[in-house]
């Protein structure tokens, strides 16, 4: 089992902590979210550190994501999305270094765990729905019953609206596990196959590995855009309710 | 700087200040991946709140049933939902 493709999941205790009877041991999983923590504020901080007119190229690079997101928040929410551009961008910029930081050799894949994803996914819901809530009233209600629908499938479609609205944040979380952990399987297996193929196929067989890493990069990052733009659409919805 | 040229930057300024909403394409893109993820996602919703419902008032199966049934419809619509919107073309 100790080649297992899946044991690269495995969580394991490094330091064990008891606090009041609750488990809160520092794992593999949580060095991996405070290194991915570490790595994106001191990339910001050393970028905006000295701020000129004309950009330095890590300076640069730093304002190309923040502007990623600005323009994602601009495009699918308005002009009212300015003021969340904070949290989504750290959104953005967590997932995709523990996206990333699951790509190096040794690494765990922090968001191959539901309860990692759906943490987030909920926080994104809850956020979403209470705004739409503060900003509406029992206005935002009416997102549940679409327009022109007869009073007599009025209850049906309220109940499958709610449904479809409760269903978000569960798609949400199994799309980024999900797609992590059938990467990383993906790749392992390959791996194993590897060296056997070679007797065949002599070094074909690396190239493809390293294609197929790339694949994986893209994966990541493709990943991480596709959480945010989706918890962007769904700020959209709370915030301009038709 | 004229008159003019003023007015040009702030044509230009206000041009960038409204941002053009573009189509959602990349949330719409439907693929087998997604049709599965949303299945899942609905029967899960539906699966939680049925157990939930029958635990409250002691109705065993029923509530599950339902929530069950309507846990499915919900996410064939999102699935024809996002069908729609992409043969749309929008």
């Amino acid at each position: 089992m100790e080649h297992s493709p899946l044991s690269q999941f495995e969580i394991s205790k490094l330091i064990e902590i008891n606090l009041f009877g609750f488990d809160i041991s520092l794992t593999n999983s949580s060095v991996f979210m405070i290194i991915s923590c570490i790595i994106a504020l001191v990339y910001f901080m050393v970028a905006f550190r000295i701020q000129n007119l004309v950009p330095s190229r890590l300076q640069a690079s730093a304002e190309m994501v923040y502007n990623l997101v600005g323009d994602m928040l601009n495009q699918n929410v308005g002009v009212n999305g300015r003021s969340f551009v904070p949290l989504i961008f750290t959104l953005f910029i967590f997932i995709l270094l523990c996206n990333l930081l699951g790509m190096i050799p040794y690494g765990f894949t922090v968001t191959s765990h539901i309860a990692v994803t759906f943490t987030l996914a909920m926080l994104i819901f809850l956020l979403v729905t209470i705004i739409g809530f503060a900003k509406h009233g029992l206005h935002f209600l009416s997102l549940f019953l679409p327009k022109g629908t007869p009073w007599w499938l009025a209850p049906l479609m309220i109940v499958i609206e709610l449904f479809t609205y409760l269903a978000r944040p569960v798609s949400l979380s199994l799309r980024l596990a999900a797609n992590m952990v059938a990467g990383h399987i993906l790749l392992k297996v390959m791996a194993g196959f590897v060296i056997s193929l070679m007797i065949f196929l002599k070094f074909l067989p690396i190239p493809l590995m390293v294609i197929l890493i790339g694949f994986e990069i893209f994966v990541a990052i493709l990943q991480a855009y596709i959480f945010t733009i989706l918890s962007c659409v769904y700020l959209n919805d709370a915030i301009n309710l038709h | 700087m004229s008159e003019r040229e003023l007015d040009e930057l702030q044509k230009r300024i206000n041009s960038f200040k409204q941002p053009k909403i573009k189509p959602r394409d990349i949330t719409h893109t439907i693929g087998a991946f997604t049709v599965a993820i949303e299945l899942v996602a609905g029967i899960i919703v539906g699966l939680i709140i049925g157990l939930f419902f029958d635990r409250m008032f002691g109705t065993k199966p029923i509530f599950l049933i339902v929530c069950l049934i309507m846990g499915i419809i919900a996410s064939l619509k999102i699935i024809w939902q996002k069908l729609n919107s992409k043969n749309d073309g929008t």
